[in-house]
C-alpha cells in the first residue's frame, strides 16, 4: 500500500515570519513534515527570508530536506495599465513563488529584495513586474493564482472568476515570454482547499497552463502546520487587518484545510493530476540543490598585502604581552598564547580578532573609553590585544567558552562603549568596510505576554479596561495561564468565552515573531556584498541599515558579529578620570587605578553605593552588607549572584549561609571541588555549569556549549530541555552521584537559565564597579559631578545623587548665570576642598547651544553685571531661555531672586530693537509686588525647573508635624544603639525609588528618604491591595510597621501605610 | 443709571446634564454614587467631568478611565462626555431665562466654541469655568425689586447647583461668579466690586495660562496685586491684553452680550371653552390643527419626522401621542392615515379643553423635479415613497419594533450570513446607517460577499435528510427530504465551511472537534432541474448526517 502512494514534497508554506500571516513556527512545520514523511518541504515566506535560518537549523536536526524560497507579490497594475476602476485590488494579489538553485541565483533574490525594500514602505510591499522578470536567468518559478474566497471574487468591482482568471492569464504569459527555459523553470501552482469554486479554479488554471505549454504543480498553500492552528491564523488576520475576528468576515479563511498534507492525503486529492504532484518533487528536487550552509561568508580580507594575518596577530600579541605584563610573561601565559593562537589559526578567525584590534584602537584614538567582554573577549590573546582588562591569570576561563572546534560557531565579543559617543564608532566601522559590507544584525520582536494577551483581546473584542486589568496583573500568572480564582480576584469573570479564549490564543501567540527591528549594536561585516547573502533593509533609524536575519540565525550560519555597545557608566568614568587628572601630576588611567584598596571595599560593605556600577540598585544594597566583599574575586559573584535568575533559584541564601560560616561547606568529591571551590560550592556562573557537565555528566565541550544556549531560553523549549535534564541525571548517576545531588543541580541551573551571568561577563562588570567605587570613595566630588554629566543613565535621578554628595560633606553650588556651565563642574577652594556647581545642562528645557553661547561671552567679557548687558553681550540669548534660567533661579550672583528677575526680565523689550536709554528709568520701581515666596513655593519651583532643590529637605519643614504624630526621623532608625529591632515605629519620607519586581512574589519596594538619610519599606501583598494607589502613585509616605536591620541598612515591614 | 449684569455659573454643569438625563430615563432609579463623563483621546479612554464626590476621592480630569474606574466609589455610573450637547442644553436654559431680561447670553467663549467650525474640537478644550449665562439685568429693578435678593432667588432656583453673582461690569460678576468663596453674592457700585475681587486670583480675570504663569513668576497672584502696579509698568511688561482684561473688569470698556435665540417651535394649540365633549368634535379638531399646522411647514419648506399631539382635559389629565414616520413628510395625504388610527386610540376621560400639535425632527424638503413619465410607480422616488407609507401604517398597527429588513453580513456561515436590522430606524437615520456600514464594510482588504453566492431561500433550521454520498469529496446520487426520494443528476462542491470557533469556548481538548465540525456544501441538481443546497456534518462520522440547508426558487 505505502508504495504506491506518490512522493510529495510541499512547495508553499508561509511560516510565522510572514509576519500576521502564517500560524506556525519555522521548526514546527520541519518537525511535522519529518513526521508526514514528505519529501521535504520548502519555506516561502511572504517578500521575505527571515525564516530560513530557523527552519534551516530544524532541518539539520531532524534530517529532512528543506528548500529556500520567498513568495514574491508582484505589482501587477503598473504593468498591465489597467484603468483605475480595474485595478486590482489589495486582496487580489498576484503571487509567485520562487526558489534559487545555486548560491548565485540566491544572491539574484537577496538583491532584488533589498532593493525593493530600499524603495517600498514597510508593509506594503509590491514587487513590480519588471522587477520580478529580472530573475528570469536564474529561479524556479512558480505562479500562484489568487484564491477565492467567493464566487464574485474578492474585488470590490466583482470581476468575477473568469475575469480575474484572464489578468492571471496575461501575467503567465508575460512571465512565460521572457523567463529562460521555461518549461523547466516555470509552473503554475493548483491547490485543493475547498474552497468556494474549487473545480472552477483548477479547470480555469489547467486550460491556462495547457494553453501557455506551462506544467502545472500541486501545492497546498500552508499557512499552519495542523489544523487546530486555524483560530490562531484567524486572530493574526485580524490583528493585521486592525479590525476585529467577528467583523473580519471574507477575510479569513473558510475552513481549516490549510495545514501541511500527508503525502497520502495530497494524492487523494490530486489523483486526477499525478503529474501535478510529481513536478512538485521534481521542483524540490532541484531547489534543494541549494542550502544555505552553501552560502561562502567570509570576512573581508587583509590590508597590509605580504603580511598574513596570523603573523601579524601573533606579532600584536606578544607586544602586547609585554606591555600587560611589565614583569615578564610566564611560562604559563605564553603556552596560553600559543594554545590560543593555534586554535585561531586553524579556525581562521585571525581578521575577526584583528578588527576587534582594529574598532578598540581607534576607540583609543579618540579617547573613547571601551571594554570588551564576552566569552571569546576573556581570552589572554584579547588582553594582550588591549581588548579587555580582565587578567586571564586572575579568572580561570573556561576554553571551551573561547571557541571550540567542535561547533562551527563564531567566537563572540562585545565591546562596550561609552554610551554618548557610540556612535563614532558605528560611523567608523561604516566607513571602513563601507555600506554595502557592515551592517546592523536584526533583532525579531516576539510578542510577549503583555502584547499578546494586548493584541489578541482587543482583536477578539475586549475592552482595554479589561485589557488593562488583565496586563496589569500579568505577574500573578503562572505559565500564560491564569486560574479560575485568580480571575475571580482580579474582578473578571473565569467564565466569560472572550477571556479565556484571549488567554488560550494569547499563549500559543507568545513567541512569535512580531516584526524586525534593530539589534542593540551587533554587527556583520563580510567581504562580498551583503546583500547577496541576505537581504538587507532599513533601519527605522536614520543612516542604519540591518540584514534580516536575527543574531541567533546569523550564530547557526557562522556569521561573524561584533557587538558595539553602549555602556553609561564608561563615559562617567572617562569624565570622572578627566576631571581627576586636571589636577594630577601623573595621569589616572581606567586600568591604573589602585587595586585591592581596602577602604573601597569599607565604603562597599555598608551600601555606600548611590552611583557605584551594578551595585547601586536596591537588591544590591541590600546584599553588600550580608556579602561584605573584600577582594575583587568577591565583587565578581556580587554582580553575578544578586540578579532574577541566581534569586529565583534559590542560590543566594545558600551561598550567604555557607560565607559567613552557618553552613558547612561540603563537596561530594574533588572534582566537584575543583569547579564549585571557589564559589562555596553554589554554582554562580554559566561556566560552572557547563564543566559540570563535562566533568560529572560525560558532556563534550560542544555540547555543554548547547546545554548553554538551551538554557539560554529554558521557558521556550522546554521539549530541548527536558532531553538535556534526562541525560544530565543520567550521566551524573552513572558516574556515581546521586540522583539527588543531579536533581539539586539542575534546579541551580535552571534558575539562572534566563539570566544567568558568564564569569567573564561578571568579571568585565566588576572591575567598573571596582573602578566606580575607588572613584567614589577617594574623588566624591569629581565622581559626582562625572554623574551628573553622563545623564541620563544609572538608578538614580540627580536629586538623589545631589543629596548622597552633600551627605559626603560636599559643597554643592546653585546654578548659577555668572558660574554655571552647560556641564556641571568641580570647584577647589584655597585649600584644595572640592565643591560641586550645578550646570545648565540640568534646567529643563534650557538648550544646550544657549547654554555654551553664555560660557563663551562670559570668557570673553568676564561676569555679566546685570540683566541688560547679558542681554547685550548675549544676543542670541532668546528671552525664552533666560525665562527657563530664572525658573531656575539662575540670577543669584545678579542679586535676583527668581521672583524679581522674572519681574525684571519681562521690563526688557521682547524684540531686540534698539535700546531706549531712557526706558529702564520709565520702570518705576515702587510699583514692584511684594515678595511673598515661601520656602516651600520655591522648593516646589526649584524641582520643576531642575529636578532637585539645595534648599532644605521638603520633609525638615514637616519635621514639628511628623514629631506630633510619633514619626521618627531616619538617623534614629538608623542608629545602632537607638531602637531595637523588631520595635512598632512610624517614620516619614519621601520615594525615591519604587520597584515591584516579579520575582518578588508581589512585594513592593520603596525607599524613603528624609532630611537625616534614607530607609527601606517592604510592603507585602496583603498591604499592598488595601493601598494600591497610595503606594504607587504617592511622592511622600508615612509608613508604619516592625523596624528590622540589617547592617547598615534598615527596612521597615509595613502595617500601614498613608500619605503624607 | 447704573449697570447691573448677573453671571450664573455652573461648575458641574455637564454632571447635572446627565444626571437629569438619567433621571428622566428612569425616575425611580437611586441616584448614582458617582458620576464620571469619559471621551477618549488616542484610543485611551480618559475622564472629562467627574463629579464631586469622585473628584474628593482623587479623580482628576484627564485621568485615564481605568485608574479612574479603580478609584471611583462602587456603582459609579461612567458616560459618554458630550458637550456638545451640553453647550445646547445650557443654551436651552440662556432662552429660558430671556423671562427676566431681553438680554441674556452664553458665557462669550462658550458661545465663540459653540459656534466655531470644529466646535467638537473645540468645546472639548475649553475650560468648564465658561460654563455660564451673562444678564443684563440693567433697569430690570421695576420688574424684580431688589437685585439682592434676585440672586438668592436663582441661586434657590437652581437648587444650589449655581453660583450666582451680580455686579456692575460683566467681568466683575463672571470673576465673583467662577471665584468669590460665597455661592451668590451682589455688588452694588464698582467701588465695592473692587474690594471684592481684591483677592481673587490673577485669572479670574480670564486670562489665559500662560500670561498667568507668567503673572505668578513675578510674584502676582491676585487682582489686587495688579491693581497695586501702576499699568503703564504693567502693559509694557505683560502687553496690551492684561489692561484691556483690566479695563473690563473696572468697566471702563465694555463686552457685548449675544443674545440667545430661543428655537422656532412648530405648534399648532388650541383653548376650547367650553371644553370639547364629543369624540367626534375633538377628532375634527386634531384635523384641522394639523392641517394649519401642515400650512405652517409648508410655507417654511419644512417636513417632520416625528409629531406629538397633547390633549389636557378637564381632569387635569394630560395625553401625549407620539408618532414617528418612516420618512419626513408635509403631506396630508400622507399624514392623514397615520394620524387618524392614533387619535382613535386616545382615551378621553373628560373634556378636552386645550389640544396641541407639535411638529418635531424637521428637515428641510429637498426640491426635485417631478417625473415625467406620469407612471407613478416607475419613479424611484415615488416607490420609496409608498414603501415609507407602507411602513408607516405596518408600524402603527404592529409596533415598529416588528418590522424588521435583512441585511448582508460577511460571515461563512449560512445562518449568519445575514441579519434583521429594525426596518424604520434604518429608515430614519439612513445617513448614520451609511456611515457606520462603511466603517464595518469598508475596510480596505476585507471584500463583501454579492447575494448569488448562496440559495434564495434558507431553511432555519436545517432539515436532516437521508442520503449517501460514495466517495469523501463526491456528491450524494439521491437524498430523501421530507419523505420524498431525489435523485441527483449533478453537482458541485463540496465548499467545506469551518464553525465560527469565536463564539464557543477553545481548549487544547476542543480544538480537533473544531475540525470535525466543519461541513461539507453542495450543489445539487435533481431530475426536476431544482437545485438544492445540502451539508454533510461532522466529517470524521461514519454515519453520514446530511442536511438540506436550502433551495434555489
Amino acid at each position: 500500500m505505502i508504495s504506491t502512494t506518490p512522493a510529495y514534497a510541499e512547495l508553499q508554506v508561509a511560516t510565522n515570519f510572514s509576519f500576521l500571516r502564517g500560524a506556525s513556527h519555522p521548526h514546527e512545520y520541519i518537525s511535522r513534515a519529518a513526521l508526514l514523511g514528505l519529501r521535504g518541504i520548502a519555506i516561502t515566506d511572504f517578500n521575505s527570508l527571515a525564516g530560513i535560518v530557523r527552519a534551516h537549523a530544524a532541518a539539520k536536526e531532524a534530517s529532512i530536506k528543506m528548500a529556500v524560497g520567498c513568495r514574491l507579490e508582484i505589482d501587477f497594475n503598473g504593468a498591465l495599465d489597467l484603468s483605475a476602476e480595474n485595478r486590482l485590488s489589495a486582496n487580489e494579489r498576484f503571487s509567485a513563488l520562487v526558489y534559487p538553485t545555486c548560491a548565485e541565483s540566491y544572491a539574484a533574490l537577496c538583491a532584488l529584495l533589498t532593493k525593493a525594500k530600499s524603495q517600498l514602505a514597510k508593509d506594503d510591499l509590491f514587487l513590480s513586474l519588471a522587477d520580478f522578470l529580472t530573475l528570469k536567468d536564474r529561479l524556479l518559478a512558480i505562479l500562484v493564482p489568487p484564491f477565492f474566497q467567493t464566487r464574485s471574487g474578492l474585488n470590490p468591482v466583482n470581476r468575477g472568476i473568469n475575469s480575474t482568471m484572464a489578468l492571471f492569464y496575461e501575467l503567465c504569459k508575460i512571465t512565460r515570454d521572457s523567463w529562460r527555459l521555461p518549461k523547466e523553470r516555470l509552473s503554475i501552482a493548483i491547490t485543493s482547499n475547498y474552497g468556494h469554486s474549487r473545480d472552477n479554479l483548477i479547470q480555469a488554471t489547467l486550460q491556462i497552463a495547457r494553453a501557455l505549454d506551462i506544467p502545472v504543480v500541486a501545492t497546498n498553500d500552508v499557512y499552519y502546520h495542523c489544523p487546530t492552528r486555524k483560530p490562531l491564523q484567524d486572530l493574526l488576520t485580524a490583528i493585521r487587518l486592525k479590525t476585529r475576528v467577528e467583523s473580519a468576515g471574507y477575510a479569513l479563511f473558510p475552513n481549516s484545510e490549510r495545514y501541511l498534507k500527508a503525502p497520502s492525503e495530497m494524492a487523494r486529492l490530486f489523483k486526477d493530476y499525478p503529474q501535478a504532484l510529481s513536478r512538485a518533487v521534481e521542483i524540490f528536487e532541484q531547489a534543494s540543490g541549494f542550502s544555505i550552509s552553501c552560502l561562502k561568508y567570509s570576512y573581508p580580507g587583509e590590508d597590509t598585502p605580504g603580511v598574513s594575518s596570523s603573523d601579524r596577530l601573533r606579532e600584536l600579541t606578544l607586544s602586547g604581552a609585554k606591555s600587560r605584563f611589565p614583569g615578564g610573561v610566564s611560562d604559563k601565559v605564553l603556552k596560553a598564547i600559543d594554545q590560543e593562537l593555534e586554535l585561531i589559526k586553524e579556525l581562521q578567525y585571525e581578521r575577526y580578532f584583528l578588527t576587534c584590534y582594529e574598532i578598540v584602537q581607534f576607540a583609543k584614538s579618540r579617547e573613547i573609553l571601551c571594554q570588551g567582554r564576552g566569552a571569546a573577549a576573556n581570552s589572554v590573546v584579547c588582553f594582550c590585544l588591549g581588548i579587555t582588562a580582565v587578567n586571564p591569570e586572575e579568572i580561570d576561563l573556561l576554553f571551551a567558552r573561547f571557541v571550540s572546534k567542535e561547533r562551527q560557531e563564531p567566537p563572540d565579543i562585545d565591546i562596550d562603549f561609552e554610551h554618548e559617543r557610540r556612535e563614532e564608532v558605528i560611523q567608523y566601522i561604516y566607513s571602513r568596510y563601507g555600506r554595502d559590507h557592515a551592517a546592523l544584525a536584526a533583532e525579531v520582536v516576539t510578542f510577549q505576554p503583555r502584547s499578546a494577551v494586548r493584541e489578541a483581546g482587543k482583536a477578539l473584542g475586549l475592552s482595554l479596561e479589561i485589557l488593562n486589568i488583565l496586563t496589569n496583573n500579568i505577574q500573578s500568572w503562572t505559565d500564560y495561564r491564569l486560574s479560575a480564582d485568580t480571575l475571580r480576584e482580579i474582578g473578571l469573570n473565569p467564565f466569560d468565552l472572550t477571556i479565556q479564549n484571549t488567554l488560550y490564543l494569547a499563549s500559543e501567540l507568545i513567541g512569535f515573531p512580531r516584526h524586525i527591528s534593530q539589534h542593540v549594536g551587533g554587527f556583520i561585516i563580510s567581504e562580498a556584498p551583503l546583500n547577496t547573502i541576505v537581504p538587507v533593509v532599513n533601519a527605522t533609524m536614520e543612516g542604519r541599515t540591518i540584514i534580516e536575519w536575527d543574531k541567533n540565525d546569523i550564530e547557526e550560519l557562522g556569521i561573524l558579529k561584533i557587538d558595539i555597545l553602549a555602556l553609561g557608566m564608561l563615559t562617567c568614568i572617562r569624565k570622572a578620570l578627566e576631571l581627576v587628572n586636571a589636577r594630577r601630576d601623573s595621569p589616572l588611567r581606567l586600568y591604573s587605578i589602585p587595586q585591592n584598596d581596602s577602604s573601597v571595599y569599607d565604603m562597599l560593605a555598608t551600601s555606600d553605593t548611590v552611583g557605584v556600577f551594578q551595585v547601586e540598585s536596591r537588591a544590591q544594597m541590600a546584599m553588600l552588607p550580608r556579602i561584605k566583599p573584600r577582594c575583587f574575586y568577591d565583587l565578581v559573584i556580587q554582580v553575578a549572584i544578586v540578579r532574577p535568575g541566581p534569586i529565583q533559584g534559590d542560590m543566594v541564601h545558600p551561598f550567604l549561609r555557607r560565607r559567613n560560616g552557618l553552613e558547612k561547606i561540603s563537596f561530594p568529591d574533588k572534582k566537584v571541588e575543583a569547579i564549585l571551590g571557589k564559589t562555596l560550592g553554589v554554582p554562580i556562573f554559566q561556566e560552572q555549569a557547563m564543566r559540570l557537565a563535562i566533568t560529572l555528566a560525560n558532556f563534550s565541550p560542544g555540547e555543554a556549549e548547547k546545554l548553554r544556549r538551551a538554557m539560554a531560553a529554558w521557558k521556550s523549549h522546554s521539549g530541548v530541555i527536558a532531553t538535556f535534564k534526562e541525560r544530565i541525571t543520567r550521566g551524573m548517576i552513572s558516574n556515581g552521584y546521586s540522583a539527588e545531588f543531579a536533581e539539586n543541580c539542575l534546579n541551580q541551573i535552571k534558575g539562572f537559565s534566563e539570566y544567568g551571568f558568564p564569569e567573564s561577563h561578571a568579571a568585565s562588570f566588576a572591575l567598573l564597579v571596582y573602578a566606580s567605587a575607588w572613584l567614589k570613595r577617594h574623588y566624591p566630588a569629581e565622581f559626582a559631578c562625572a554623574l551628573l554629566n553622563s545623564q541620563p543613565m544609572g538608578f538614580y535621578e540627580p536629586a538623589q545623587i545631589v543629596r548622597d554628595v552633600i551627605n559626603h560633606g560636599i559643597q554643592v553650588l546653585p546654578i548659577d548665570v555668572n558660574s554655571s556651565n552647560w556641564d556641571c563642574v568641580v570647584d577647589y577652594s584655597e585649600d584644595n576642598r572640592p565643591s560641586i556647581r550645578l550646570g545648565l545642562r540640568l534646567i529643563r528645557g534650557f538648550r544646550r547651544d544657549h547654554g555654551e553661547k553664555l560660557e563663551n561671552t562670559r570668557a570673553l567679557h568676564g561676569p555679566f553685571r546685570s540683566l541688560s548687558s547679558l542681554r547685550d553681550l548675549v544676543p542670541d540669548a532668546s528671552l525664552a531661555s533666560l525665562n527657563t534660567l530664572a525658573r531656575a533661579d539662575g540670577f543669584g550672583s545678579l542679586n535676583l531672586n527668581r521672583q524679581d528677575a522674572h519681574w525684571e526680565l519681562q521690563s526688557l523689550p521682547k524684540n531686540r530693537a534698539p535700546l531706549d536709554p531712557l526706558f529702564s528709568k520709565r520702570a518705576n520701581e515702587n510699583s514692584k509686588p511684594p515678595d511673598r515666596s515661601s520656602i516651600q513655593g520655591e522648593m516646589f519651583k526649584d524641582y520643576a525647573a531642575t529636578g532637585l532643590s539645595l534648599r532644605s529637605h521638603p520633609i525638615l519643614h514637616l519635621r514639628a508635624g511628623l514629631n506630633k504624630r510619633g514619626c521618627l526621623p531616619a538617623e534614629r532608625l538608623l542608629s545602632k544603639h537607638g531602637i531595637k529591632t523588631g520595635s512598632w515605629i512610624s517614620a516619614a519620607g519621601l520615594v525615591i525609588t519604587r520597584q515591584r519586581p516579579g520575582t518578588a512574589k508581589g512585594v513592593v519596594f520603596i525607599t524613603l528618604e528624609d532630611e537625616t538619610g534614607s530607609f527601606n519599606l517592604i510592603i507585602r501583598p496583603r498591604i499592598f491591595e488595601g493601598a494600591s494607589k497610595l503606594v504607587m502613585l504617592s511622592s511622600g509616605l508615612i509608613a508604619t510597621g516592625l523596624l528590622e536591620r540589617i547592617g547598615e541598612v534598615c527596612y521597615i515591614d509595613v502595617r500601614r501605610v498613608e500619605g503624607l | 443709571m447704573c449697570l447691573s449684569f448677573m453671571c450664573i455659573y455652573f461648575p458641574e454643569w455637564a454632571i447635572d446634564v446627565t444626571k437629569r438625563k438619567l433621571l428622566l430615563k428612569d425616575p425611580k432609579a437611586h441616584p448614582p454614587s458617582a458620576i464620571l463623563l469619559t471621551h477618549r483621546i488616542a484610543n485611551q479612554a480618559v475622564v472629562a467631568r467627574a463629579c464631586k464626590v469622585s473628584r474628593g476621592l482623587g479623580v482628576k480630569s484627564g485621568m485615564a478611565a481605568s485608574l479612574a474606574r479603580a478609584i471611583a466609589p462602587k456603582g459609579a455610573i461612567f458616560e459618554p462626555f458630550d458637550p456638545i450637547q451640553d453647550a445646547s442644553a445650557l443654551s436651552t436654559l440662556a432662552s429660558w431665562c430671556l423671562r427676566f431680561s431681553p438680554i441674556v447670553g452664553l458665557d462669550n467663549d462658550l458661545r465663540r466654541a459653540l459656534s466655531s467650525e470644529k466646535n467638537d474640537k473645540e468645546l472639548l478644550n475649553l475650560d468648564p469655568k465658561y460654563y455660564g449665562i451673562t444678564i443684563d439685568l440693567t433697569g430690570t429693578e421695576r420688574l424684580h425689586g431688589d437685585p439682592k435678593k434676585l440672586s438668592i432667588y436663582f441661586h434657590s432656583l437652581f437648587k444650589g447647583t449655581g453660583r450666582v453673582a451680580i455686579a456692575p461690569t460683566i467681568a466683575g460678576a463672571w470673576a465673583l461668579s467662577r471665584y468669590h468663596s460665597k455661592a451668590h453674592c451682589y455688588c452694588e457700585s464698582l467701588e465695592e466690586l473692587k474690594l471684592l475681587v481684591n483677592d481673587l486670583p490673577a485669572r479670574s480675570l480670564r486670562i489665559g495660562p500662560e500670561l498667568e504663569s507668567k503673572l505668578s513668576e513675578a510674584g502676582i497672584y491676585t487682582v489686587g496685586d495688579l491693581e497695586r502696579i501702576s499699568r503703564s509698568v504693567l502693559s509694557q511688561r505683560f502687553g496690551k491684553p492684561l489692561l484691556y482684561r483690566l479695563a473690563l473688569l473696572n468697566g471702563t470698556m465694555l463686552e457685548p452680550i449675544i443674545t440667545a435665540s430661543p428655537k422656532e417651535r412648530f405648534v399648532t394649540r388650541r383653548i376650547f371653552e367650553p371644553p370639547l365633549s364629543s369624540r367626534k368634535s375633538i377628532v375634527l379638531a386634531i384635523e384641522r390643527l394639523t392641517s394649519s399646522l401642515l400650512d405652517l411647514l409648508k410655507q417654511r419648506g419644512l417636513s417632520a419626522l416625528r409629531f406629538t399631539i397633547t390633549v389636557k382635559d378637564t381632569e387635569e389629565n394630560t395625553t401625549v401621542k407620539d408618532l414617528s414616520l418612516a420618512s419626513a413628510a408635509n403631506d396630508k395625504t400622507r399624514i392623514t392615515p397615520v394620524i387618524v388610527p392614533v387619535i382613535e386610540s386616545i382615551v378621553f376621560c373628560g373634556e378636552a379643553y386645550e389640544i396641541a400639535i407639535e411638529a418635531l425632527d424637521t428637515v428641510l424638503v429637498s426640491p426635485s423635479q417631478a417625473s415625467f413619465s406620469g407612471d407613478k410607480l416607475r419613479d424611484h422616488e415615488a416607490v420609496n415613497r409608498a414603501f415609507n407609507d407602507l411602513l408607516n401604517s405596518f408600524s402603527l398597527r404592529i409596533g415598529r419594533e416588528r418590522i424588521l429588513r435583512a441585511a448582508l453580513t460577511t460571515s461563512y456561515i449560512p445562518e449568519r450570513s445575514y441579519r434583521y436590522d429594525s426596518a424604520i430606524t434604518k429608515l430614519n437615520s439612513s445617513e448614520l446607517q451609511t456611515n457606520e456600514a462603511s466603517h464595518q464594510y469598508n475596510l480596505e482588504n476585507i471584500p463583501v460577499a454579492s447575494v448569488k453566492e448562496r440559495p434564495t431561500l434558507i431553511l432555519t433550521p436545517p432539515e436532516p435528510i437521508t442520503s449517501i454520498a460514495m466517495l469523501p469529496d463526491k456528491p450524494p446520487s439521491w437524498i430523501s427530504w421530507r419523505g420524498e426520494r431525489l435523485n441527483i443528476v449533478s453537482g458541485f462542491g463540496p465548499e467545506r465551511i469551518a464553525p465560527e470557533w469565536w463564539r464557543g469556548n477553545l481548549s487544547e481538548q476542543n480544538a480537533l472537534d473544531l475540525k470535525l465540525a466543519e461541513r461539507d456544501y453542495f450543489t445539487l441538481q435533481d431530475t426536476q432541474g431544482r437545485w438544492l443546497w445540502v451539508f454533510r456534518a461532522n466529517l470524521n462520522d461514519t454515519s453520514q448526517n446530511w442536511f438540506i440547508h436550502g433551495v434555489w426558487t
